[in-house]
């Protein structure tokens, strides 16, 4: 049971649901799959007077393909997006990063907006979206006498995480949807998604993606993502001109990029970096050694 | 503040009034007295709340009782018909229940998983019951029972 009063709605409409939160934006919160709110909530960490349940307006929901993107509708549960054949095909790193959320029950529920939303530098998604150059969608309640309208914007990923659990998101604003670009294929792109927890089904110390590809000169390009270690998950530039990297390598990079690990009762910070570089590593060997099978098959 | 609630928990439509305060849990428990489904930590980490919400796990204690409204339920007080479910007879033949308490949770993420992977390996067991904690039995003898009840079922003699 919930301590503190509060009121539910659980409108169908986004414009409702956005004009809802307009109406008392620092007293509202949007729910989601609740993973995280409704155990804030009953542990007294959050208090909101009003939940707006986000979960049945159509326009949050579903995954749709693009020409060059995946649209995953923010409301999609971690399982929708790691069982969906579209994301599997061509956001193979994303799918990747939701079938290892939490355990299964946590993935039936929670959403990959929610997640976003929260912005637990350490959650799954930042870092594989990060690599993948996604764009959130932010909706909001536009401004002056119109009701129903609303207001769209486009948020590359590198733009939007502010700090520790903060977003660029406005008081009112929510993620409606992530636009995901098309992973290349096989044969010229290779991606690995590496999760690093205390006890299976945890949320994760550290996570890393890593993402690399065949250039037209023969060498490879590529990156690698890291979140849990920063208060923001930071990507990092591979050194360019090779056409393989030694771990040690790319341990150094990591250690460069990450100048003041965080440190918590879970991992301390010089724990946290070391555990960044190597998973970080890790990932960036499974990648290219994607790319070598991708390349032999070719 | 009230809302009504309708929802269908073991092919049985039901009707309440619940605070908006009250968890999903606390309706199963506490009005609507069902409680084979159990109350761990109330946080969504011991999945001792887990029942089926139109056909998936979920941890009851994350789900606000008013946000399951129109929703169908399947709670371990609906799982066996007259006789046990295959799942429940083999986690007792297996000795895979001790306390009991993480047991009804068990059940539902082995029926769930089932349904999706009738022949599933032992790391696909683990990995399907991994959001339930079991203090007693060290978990071997739930994953054996979930194997010989996949047996069973497969068979169809259970
Ligand atoms: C046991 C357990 C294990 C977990 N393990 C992992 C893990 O391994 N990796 C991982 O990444 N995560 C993990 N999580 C977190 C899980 O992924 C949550 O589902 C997620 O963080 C929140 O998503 P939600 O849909 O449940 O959001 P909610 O709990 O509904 O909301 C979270 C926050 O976001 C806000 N919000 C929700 N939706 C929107 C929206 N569309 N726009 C703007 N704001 C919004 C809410 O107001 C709230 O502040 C775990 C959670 C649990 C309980
Ligand atoms: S009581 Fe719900 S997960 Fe522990
Ligand atoms: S049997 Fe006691 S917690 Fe599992």
């Amino acid at each position: 049971m919930i301590a503190e009063r509060f009121d539910y709605q659980s409108p169908t409409r986004l414009a409702d649901a956005l004009r809802l939160l307009a109406a008392d934006p620092d007293g509202t919160r949007p729910l989601s799959g609740g993973m995280t709110l409704v155990p804030m909530m009953t542990l007294g960490l959050a208090a909101p007077e009003h939940i707006v349940d986000l979960k049945r307006i159509p326009e949050l929901g579903g995954i749709h393909e693009e020409p060059d993107a995946v649209r995953i509708g923010a409301t999609a549960t971690h399982h929708d997006i790691a069982t969906d054949p579209r994301v599997r095909l061509h956001a193979p790193l994303l799918a990747d990063a939701a079938a290892l959320v939490g355990d299964v029950q946590v993935r039936n529920r929670g959403t990959i907006g929610g997640s976003i939303a929260h912005a637990d530098p350490a959650a799954n998604y930042l870092p594989a979206l990060l690599a993948l150059d996604a764009v959130i969608e932010a909706r909001a309640k536009r401004g002056g006498l119109l009701r129903n309208a609303t207001r769209s914007r486009r948020i590359p990923i590198g733009e939007f995480f502010a700090g520790l659990m903060a977003t660029c998101l406005a008081a009112g604003e929510i993620v409606a949807a992530v636009h995901v670009p098309k992973q290349l294929a096989a044969t010229h792109q290779g991606a690995a998604f590496r999760k690093f927890a205390r006890v299976k089904g945890n949320f994760p110390i550290v996570c890393a993606a890593a993402l690399v590809e065949r250039q037209s000169s023969g060498e490879r390009a590529g990156c690698v993502a890291i979140g849990g270690a920063l208060p923001i998950p930071v990507r990092i530039a591979l050194p360019g001109g090779q056409a393989a990297w030694a771990a040690g390598e790319v341990e150094t990079a990591i250690r460069q990029a990450i100048d003041d690990p965080m440190s918590d009762a879970n991992a301390s910070a010089d724990y946290r970096l070391e555990m960044a570089a190597v998973h970080g590593a890790r990932a960036v060997e499974a990648a290219c050694r994607a790319l070598d099978d991708g390349e032999r098959s070719a | 503040m009230r809302q009504p609630v309708r929802i269908t928990v073991n092919g049985r439509e039901l009707e309440a009034d619940a605070d908006t305060r009250k968890l999903l849990v606390n309706l199963l428990r506490d009005d609507l007295e069902l409680t084979g489904t159990h109350f761990g930590c109330g946080t969504g980490t011991c999945g001792a709340c887990t029942v089926m919400l139109n056909g998936r796990c979920v941890k009851s204690c994350c789900v606000l009782a008013v946000d399951a409204d129109g929703a169908e339920l399947l709670t371990i007080e609906g799982v066996a018909n007259d006789a046990p479910h295959p799942v429940q007879q083999a986690l007792a033949e297996c000795h895979g229940v001790q306390c009991g308490f993480c047991t009804p949770g068990m059940v539902l993420s082995a029926i769930e998983l089932l349904q999706d992977n009738p022949a599933p390996s032992d790391a696909e067991i683990r990995e399907a019951l991994a959001g339930n904690l079991c203090r007693c039995t060290g978990y071997v003898n739930i994953v054996a029972a979930v194997q010989l009840a996949a047996t069973r079922m497969a068979q169809g003699d259970a």
